[in-house]
């Protein structure tokens, strides 16, 4: 094994040890973080804030579905209505519409269906 | 043991010898990897920050429904939900927007009441005053606010505002372009008096799943005895499904995106590492020709592989980590939160997990092991003075 391997191979295993460390470290600072202000503020304004944009830009669903859970954005393409919003590509956070069954068949249609 | 020390020797051996073609495969692989990992170890510092906000907001949210979409809901409300039992606690809230200058902010309103003792500002005080709000530090920063500085807002620019102190930087990424004011500001602001935007219930545990059930039959779109708009109720689980959507990996754009960018990046390397081809091919040729086993030529190209990923991939995580940790994300996490231009405002919250640095070294094994094997294999099949030609 030549001189060059050895410290190729050094290397390797520094970069490795030093990669592991890193992440242990970043491990440890998020437990030691006591996010009490982040809970004050939520628990101030009742939640506020669930995607990766920090203005209510386009689709306020991006922001926080619990203000708008509705996806303006799928009105298009109404003629005047929005469009789609950039703001959704590329995003690591993306809030879908839930669907919510509206659907109530009444009990004469049933009977009806049955004759 | 020995014959795969050695070829592991032999395989950075190659690597040293060709340092040309290793350097310029661990760069693609670290310019691949390293948007990977910045992404996903932000997605991890932004879940963390929602899910706080998913757990300390309230048990039910109600708005009226107006055609399908969100509605102001009126204030009469309240006292009949204050009534119902297991409520532990109801308050009315304004969330709105406005531009701030050319800067789109999010102007909430809340009961004064509702501040507790053990919030921190980066400078001033929570309002107290008529007319007095606490602003974000990016709207600050930008606009040069200070503590005393009035304003007024195009919407109802007869409605003037006075800074009484600034968020701090590290309260939440949303907390940034918000104007905090009195639920009575509010709704002069956006005058809409008697009404707010939603309706916060705190319950017991336990009790939230039946008052969003009660609420929702006694005002809901499917009562039709109930006078007025029908009521849209939300209660903490379907906050919590939203939650776990909206940060599956799968549902986000920026997983297709990426996807893309790796078909892209394997026939890339494949270019790259055939980088030098010829020389490899003569190389084979003569480790068949001294009696080298195709088996050991494909062990050795592997090792060769795994000492390259095993350097790229940790190479992309200490610099996304650098990158997050001491440039805040410069240039870089505008990519992944939207509208924070190329300084964000706030800390970038990110979390680098074990799992996703397994992933990046995993693709890295993939992007390099794609783009040699079958060529080193299809050199290895044919007669050595062949390939040494």
């Amino acid at each position: 094994m030549s001189r060059k391997i050895r410290t190729y191979l050094l290397f390797l295993v520094v970069l490795i040890a030093l990669t592991v460390l890193a992440i242990a470290w970043d491990q440890y600072s998020w437990k030691r973080i006591h996010p009490d202000q982040m809970v004050a503020f939520q628990r101030m304004v009742g939640g506020i804030g669930m995607g990766a944009i920090s203005t209510p830009i386009w689709n306020f669903i991006n922001f926080d579905p619990r203000i708008q859970p509705v996806d303006d954005s799928t009105l298009w393409p109404i003629p005047g209505g929005y469009s789609y919003g950039p703001d959704r590509t590329a995003t690591v956070s993306y809030f879908e519409e839930i669907p919510v069954n509206q659907l109530i068949l009444q009990r004469d249609t049933m009977d009806h269906l049955k004759k | 043991m020995n014959r795969h020390l050695n070829l592991l020797f032999t395989a950075i051996g190659n690597i040293i010898r060709n340092k040309v073609r290793s350097i310029v495969l661990i760069l693609c692989l670290i310019a691949v990897l390293f948007p990977f990992v910045t992404a996903l170890s932000i997605s991890e510092g932004i879940k963390f920050q929602s899910l706080i906000s998913v757990e300390e907001g309230a048990d039910i949210y109600v708005t009226s429904d107006h055609y399908g979409s969100n509605a102001p809901i009126s204030l009469q409300h309240l006292q009949r939900f204050q009534k119902m039992e297991g409520v532990v606690k109801v308050f009315p809230r304004v969330v709105g927007r406005s531009y701030f200058a050319n800067r789109l902010a999010t102007l909430v309103g809340i009961p004064a009441e509702n501040i507790p003792k053990s919030i921190r500002l980066m400078q001033g005080e929570m309002f107290r005053e008529k007319g007095e709000v606490v602003v974000g530090k990016g709207l600050a920063k930008d606009f040069q606010l200070q503590i005393g500085v009035r304003f007024t807002l195009s919407v109802n620019s007869s409605k003037i505002f006075k800074v009484s102190g600034i968020f701090d930087s590290d309260t939440t990424i949303w907390s940034s372009n918000l104007i905090l004011m009195r639920f009575e500001d509010a709704s002069e602001f956006f005058q809409m008096r008697g009404m707010a935007t939603d309706i916060l219930i705190y319950t017991r545990p336990g009790y939230a799943p039946l008052l969003a059930k009660e609420i929702q039959e006694n005002m809901g779109v499917s009562n039709p005895d109930s006078s007025g708009p029908p009521l849209r109720v939300q209660d903490k689980s379907l906050v919590k499904r939203y939650f776990q959507r909206g940060f599956n990996y799968k549902a986000g754009v920026f997983t297709a995106l990426f996807t893309v960018a790796l078909a892209l990046a394997i026939p890339a390397l494949l270019v790259v590492s055939g980088f030098g081809q010829t020389e490899r091919r003569k190389e084979i040729g003569v480790l068949k020709a001294t009696g080298w086993q195709t088996q050991e030529v494909m062990e050795m190209v592997t090792l060769e592989n795994l000492v390259i990923s095993l350097t790229s991939a940790p190479l992309a995580i200490l610099l996304a980590m650098a990158w997050l940790k001491w440039f805040n994300g410069a240039f870089i996490a505008q990519f992944f939160i939207a509208e924070i231009g190329l300084m964000a405002p706030f800390p970038v919250p990110s979390r680098f997990l074990p799992l996703p640095c397994l992933f990046a070294f995993l693709f890295a094994m993939v992007l390099t092991m794609v783009g040699s094997l079958y060529s080193t294999w299809r050199t290895a099949t044919i007669p050595p003075a062949e390939a040494m030609r």
